[in-house]
């Protein structure tokens, strides 16, 4: 990669162009190959998935880590696992509503930036700690849809949870 | 959001437009700066969680622990079938503890809600302190008047009596008694100390206590702790005898034991237990007097206090021998298992030969501790004067 930047232009789903560095652009293993297969020609790159307001987020978080190490290998699963530990500038740049945190995770899945979907997992993982099923219903606006059937045997499975 | 506000609008205030016109401005007006309101400070999101993909959901749980994840599975269908439960067996007891407080978070908040509704048995009350309902007879009057929330039963409120100067209350005791994991903990290296003013009042009473929490467990596969235990408070009063100059050894240890002046259990104190010293052994009332605690007019339930014929032995005393145990007996009201035992030692005190010098060895049965309302945790406690 050359030392001087250069600029590449994203197309988001709702059409508006978004120039970045391709430093930056790259960060996304997707955009990478992308860059790779169809060579530099200039021509805006589509990014189908991601519309305008959700692209620029991600890109701010590209710009933010952009002088990070390369994701290390694919297999670190177990180390980066249970950890809940999020820097400091991942967790303001993660204070957002719920629909856009989901839509960076969607967004980070599809443009394949492993290490953005896993801070946007361990957000959502941070949100889920601690909290009763009843807590977590609330926080995220889901409807019980168990039948009282079904209710009762998820209450015998933990029937001895009650107890102690 | 929009769409429910016009729905507003449109299904109530109008209607009544046609016989109130002017209250049905102000309800419409009333109805917008409410929306308003509402858009300002809820985000009503239509359930993102859900539309994840499944491999994010199952991305999302390897940051959870088991408790977590089993949280998370109980709150709707899709999220019970994506995700895979973690049954008991492959939890740590501290995720098995963790989970268990998550659900029954949830089924206080539940049982809580029933009572206000009506829904729950109408012979039962929620308690507070337990978390759990307990029928009507474990509550005083006043509590029965409180809010779930703030409701204790009898078994919370009440303290176990050490001396008159330490008293504990059962999650005192729970603490002392069991690992936060639920286990009981080794105890019998576990020693309390006694208060400060004991030993003095005490010594001047020619005796000093020492207090001792024992306990002991049995597997068992029944309990959800995996065991069950027993704990026992006791507590050991040295006294020294008078000289002997004294006309009967037995005299010399009524005059000493009543001296001491130590309740057994709430309903006995020491000198009562000893032959020839006081009468009023068969009492069915509540001692009060001298004590720094009034007892509660309000009965204990199951507190009856008739007694079964007490267990009472008296060993042959022998001069010679050295530590036996020359009385036994005990308190012989309904599951009050107060035992007392009085040892005797030649001397430990090589500058007082000339005096004899007993062990008053009192033993309380607490039961496990685990139910607040256990009969042989609440025949130990007093209910303390809450004014």
């Amino acid at each position: 990669m050359s030392a001087t930047s250069q600029t590449i232009i994203l197309n988001s789903s709702d059409g508006v162009d978004i120039p970045v560095d391709k430093e930056v652009a790259t960060r996304s293993v997707l955009i990478r190959n992308l860059l790779e297969d169809l060579g530099d020609t200039g021509e805006p790159i589509p990014i189908l998935n991601v519309n305008e307001a959700v692209l620029k987020k991600v890109l701010e978080w590209c710009e933010q880590h952009k002088k990070d190490p390369p994701a290390t290998n694919e297999d670190d699963s177990d180390s980066r696992k249970k950890t809940t530990d999020i820097d400091e500038w991942d967790q303001k740049f993660m204070q957002v509503d719920q629909e856009m945190l989901f839509e960076i995770i969607l967004a980070a899945n599809y443009l394949d930036i492993k290490a953005l979907l896993d801070v946007g997992c361990k957000t959502v993982a941070n949100m889920i700690k601690g909290k009763s099923p009843e807590e977590i219903r609330k926080t995220f606006n889901i409807q019980n849809d168990f039948t009282p059937d079904e209710e009762d045997q998820i209450r015998r499975e933990n029937e001895w949870a009650e107890d102690r | 959001m929009k769409r429910s506000i016009q729905y507003f609008k449109n299904d109530r205030v109008s209607k009544r437009t046609d016989e109130e016109p002017q209250r049905a401005a102000e309800l419409a007006d009333l109805a917008s700066t409410l929306a308003d309101l509402r858009l300002v400070t809820q985000i009503v999101v239509p359930f993102p969680i859900l539309k994840l993909p499944v491999e994010l959901v199952l991305n999302v749980t390897d940051h959870l622990e088991p408790p977590a994840i089993n949280a998370l599975r109980m709150t709707c269908r899709r999220l019970y079938t994506v995700v895979s439960g973690i049954k008991r067996t492959q939890m740590c007891p501290e995720c098995q503890l963790q989970f268990s407080k998550l659900i029954r978070r949830d089924r206080y908040a539940e049982i809580c809600q029933l009572e206000r509704d009506g829904g729950l048995d109408k012979r039962l009350l929620v308690c507070g302190a337990c978390r759990k309902p307990h029928d009507r007879v474990f509550f005083s009057q006043g509590q029965k008047m409180l809010d779930p929330y703030l409701r204790h039963c009898f078994g919370m409120q009440g303290y176990l009596e050490f001396c008159p100067h330490r008293m504990f209350r059962l999650d005192k005791l729970r603490r002392l008694a069991y690992h936060q994991d639920g286990l009981l903990r080794d105890l019998p290296s576990l020693g309390l100390k006694l208060c400060r003013e004991c030993p003095e009042k005490a010594q001047r009473h020619r005796g000093f206590g020492r207090l001792h929490l024992t306990g002991f467990s049995v597997p068992s596969h029944h309990r959800p702790g995996g065991r069950w235990a027993r704990v026992e408070i006791s507590r050991d009063y040295y006294i020294t005898l008078a000289s002997r100059s004294e006309p009967s050894f037995e005299g010399q240890v009524a005059r000493a034991l009543s001296k001491l002046n130590v309740r057994v259990c709430p309903h006995t104190k020491l000198s009562d237990l000893v032959p020839g010293l006081n009468t009023s052994a068969g009492s069915s009332k509540h001692p009060t007097e001298g004590a720094e605690y009034q007892v509660a007019t309000e009965r204990i339930p199951g507190d009856d206090l008739r007694r079964i014929a007490a267990p009472l032995e008296i060993l042959p005393v022998s001069n010679e021998t050295e530590w036996t145990s020359f009385y036994r007996s005990g308190c012989g009201v309904l599951n009050c298992k107060t035992r007392v035992e009085l040892r005797r030692v030649p001397s430990w005190d090589c500058q007082t030969p000339s005096k004899d010098h007993i062990i008053a060895t009192i033993r309380n049965d607490l039961g496990d501790l685990r139910d607040a309302n256990d009969p042989r945790w609440l025949r130990q406690i007093v209910l303390l004067d809450e004014t």
